[in-house]
């Protein structure tokens, strides 16, 4: 063995040697191309540096981030006493890291389990309500609670519209004023103009004030004359909006 | 090796006394039942009993008016086909050859009802029925009527069934007659293009024209859905109209099939040990296939019916918040949108458009409600058909679907 390594190494320097003294004629002759190829060692070590990624938090103290033994030679042999074999921590074999995916509805809100189950854990004391709905809209963005109940300096994620609170304002005798409206000339007192007026919604209005069944079915007409006009593009977009906009309804 | 003895068959062969009470004469049913093979002295008192020679002629006035067109020559028990799936489906000895055969005769193949599947396959409709309803019911307390039906439909519905039947590996004769093996199911074909209602759709499934309606993409520029469309309706209308007075002289392979699973059903609980063999029987060959019910859901107005469940059962009104999103100005946008009461996150969505969005986050805060399931452990009520005394531990009761 020693014999052969010390061969090995003659050879080396030998070859060495030669290399230095053709090194300079061979760099004189292609010094643009060769250039182009050499890697110093700086960069080796920066792109080593560079693609080193951090192992994921889950994967930490697990086997894949404990340095392998062919990477330290000294190491000694593992011993067969069973003292040894318990003195050596265990690792955890199992890794549970499922990539990110749309939560499952087969996970039960915490809200929704009923107190009977076992799981049920009581909820955030925020989402029950203990008296009846106020005239004040809740904050657009409230501070999430600790457990104490006291603000926490973390807030809810931003509502899409601006919350309300249905006031209940209107009397009997101002949904009366309403169908007055409607009935008298629905072509100006549209639900838009009276919901503007009455602070409402266009829905309320809809409920309490309809209009007949003749006036329904002369503004039917008209959007189907209106309909009438599309042309073939437009006829196949909406349809197809309107088919999309049923399968939200699936949610396949 | 299973083997069941010959005296066994015979004894068991066929039911001693019609539905309609007139004595049944075993040559009715076998024709050559007893000319050919030598019996042990053992069974043929009982047999003879049975048979009576002067009642022979009497009994075939009664009950063979037409001329038996399926009943064939070779009887069940010699069929390699029927041992076959009798031992496929492992099937205790008690379970009779001739019952299995006769579960694949058709009363569309032969209207006597003595001699087809029709009084076997009530008997199973009503148990798989009953063990279908119990499993889902205690294991989604929550599911809307309309949901829940779908789900029986999932599991015992005639395309269910029809897939259980293929899977046992039973084929369909070509059409009934003498010469057929008594191991193939016999039906009469429905022609093409005829419509047809399934039985036993009174209790189970959508109507079919509803369904027609809800589901039909709304394509106006297709002329010949639109003329299928206009057709539709008076020929469905005929079909309901000779299902509801019994008189459907065909069945596509689909019913046929499905009506041979429960008539196999109804031979179980018959012939097999009651209720116990029938509810492991149920739970083996028909509860264990998988079916989504998550998506079976189709909501009209999510939000509004998520709104309504709040104020029902005294949450906070529901709140839309926008938890991430990516790419607003782009081509294809994401929005991430959670549904809140109070601090509690009721449910995600994520869709294309904020609309989009909301509305996938409230389904999912509403399937989130009605899929709610009861940890394992709860008891099925039909624990305690076998041991009446068993301890019992009721399942979780819902107050109902939501109104909105």
């Amino acid at each position: 063995m020693a014999a052969a390594s010390s061969t090995t190494m003659t050879a080396l320097s030998s070859a060495l040697q030669s290399l230095t003294v053709t090194l300079p004629r061979t760099r004189r002759r292609t010094t643009t191309t060769i250039l182009t190829h050499i890697r110093h060692e700086s960069t080796t070590r920066r792109m080593t540096k560079a693609l080193r990624l951090h192992p994921h938090a889950s994967f930490i103290g697990t086997a894949s981030t404990i340095p392998s033994k062919s990477t330290h030679g000294d190491t000694p042999p593992p011993s067969r006493s069973p003292a040894a074999a318990t003195a050596t921590p265990t690792l955890p074999t199992i890794i549970y890291n499922p990539p990110s995916a749309a939560p499952t509805p087969a996970i039960t809100p915490r809200l929704f389990i009923p107190p009977t189950d076992p799981r049920h854990t009581p909820p955030s004391t925020t989402a029950i309500l203990k008296t009846a709905p106020t005239a004040t809209p809740p904050a657009a963005r409230p501070l999430i609670l600790d457990a104490a109940g006291n603000p926490t300096n973390r807030k809810l994620p931003p509502s899409l519209t601006r919350p309300y609170a249905k006031t209940y304002h209107l009397s009997e005798a101002d949904v009366k004023k309403i169908q007055r409206l409607r009935a008298s000339n629905p072509d100006v007192w549209t639900r838009r103009k009276l919901a503007a007026k009455f602070g409402c919604s266009e829905f309320f209005v809809g409920m309490v004030a309809p209009v007949t069944e003749e006036r329904k079915k002369a503004q039917w007409a008209k959007m189907e004359a209106v309909k009438g006009r599309w042309g073939k593009v437009r006829r196949f977009a909406r349809g197809e909006r309107t088919r999309r906009r049923e399968l939200w309804g699936k949610d396949l | 090796m299973k083997r069941v003895s010959q005296a066994t068959w015979d004894f068991l062969i066929v039911p001693r006394r019609c539905i309609c009470g007139n004595p049944l004469a075993l040559g009715d049913l076998l024709p050559s039942a007893f000319s050919s093979t030598a019996r042990p002295s053992s069974s043929s008192s009982t047999i003879r009993s049975l048979v009576r020679p002067s009642q022979k002629p009497k009994a075939r006035l009664l009950h063979t008016s037409t001329p038996l067109s399926v009943i064939p020559k070779a009887q069940p028990t010699q069929s390699a086909k029927l041992a076959a799936l009798h031992g496929r489906l492992e099937l205790p000895n008690k379970y009779p050859l001739t019952t299995l055969g006769r579960a694949l005769i058709d009363p569309t193949a032969e209207p006597q009802h003595h001699l087809n599947n029709n009084s076997l396959s009530t008997v199973g409709n009503v148990l798989l029925g009953y063990y279908a309803s119990e499993y889902l019911m205690v294991t989604y307390p929550r599911l809307p009527y309309a949901i829940l039906k779908a789900a029986m439909e999932g599991y015992i519905g005639h395309k269910a069934l029809a897939a259980v039947g293929t899977g046992w590996g039973v084929e369909a004769a070509f059409a009934p007659g003498t010469t057929v093996d008594p191991g193939l199911l016999q039906f009469n074909r429905l022609a093409p293009g005829t419509p047809w209602v399934p039985p036993y759709a009174g209790g189970l499934g959508f109507n079919p024209p509803m369904r027609q309606r809800k589901m039909m993409p709304p394509f106006e520029h297709n002329p010949s859905l639109e003329k299928q469309m206009a057709a539709e309706p008076e020929a469905m209308r005929r079909a309901w109209a000779a299902a509801a007075r019994g008189k459907q002289d065909a069945i596509p392979l689909e019913g046929a099939m499905a009506n041979f699973v429960r008539a196999t059903v109804g031979g179980v609980y018959l012939h097999a040990g009651g209720l116990l063999a029938t509810k492991e029987f149920v739970s083996a060959h028909i509860l264990s296939r998988k079916l989504d019910v998550d998506k079976l859901f189709q909501f009209e107005q999510p939000t509004r019916e998520l709104s309504r469940l709040c104020v029902r059962e005294g949450f906070q009104q529901p709140i839309a918040r926008l938890e991430k999103e990516t790419g607003r100005y782009s081509r294809h946008p994401v929005f991430i949108v959670g549904v809140y009461s109070g601090e509690e996150k009721l449910g995600e969505g994520q869709g294309g458009s904020l609309p989009e969005a909301k509305i996938k986050a409230a389904i999912s805060a509403l399937k989130g409600w009605y899929l709610y399931s009861p940890v394992t452990g709860v008891d099925l009520p039909s624990k305690t058909d076998a041991e009446p005394d068993a301890p019992f531990s009721p399942s979780f009761i819902d107050v109902g679907d939501v109104v909105s």
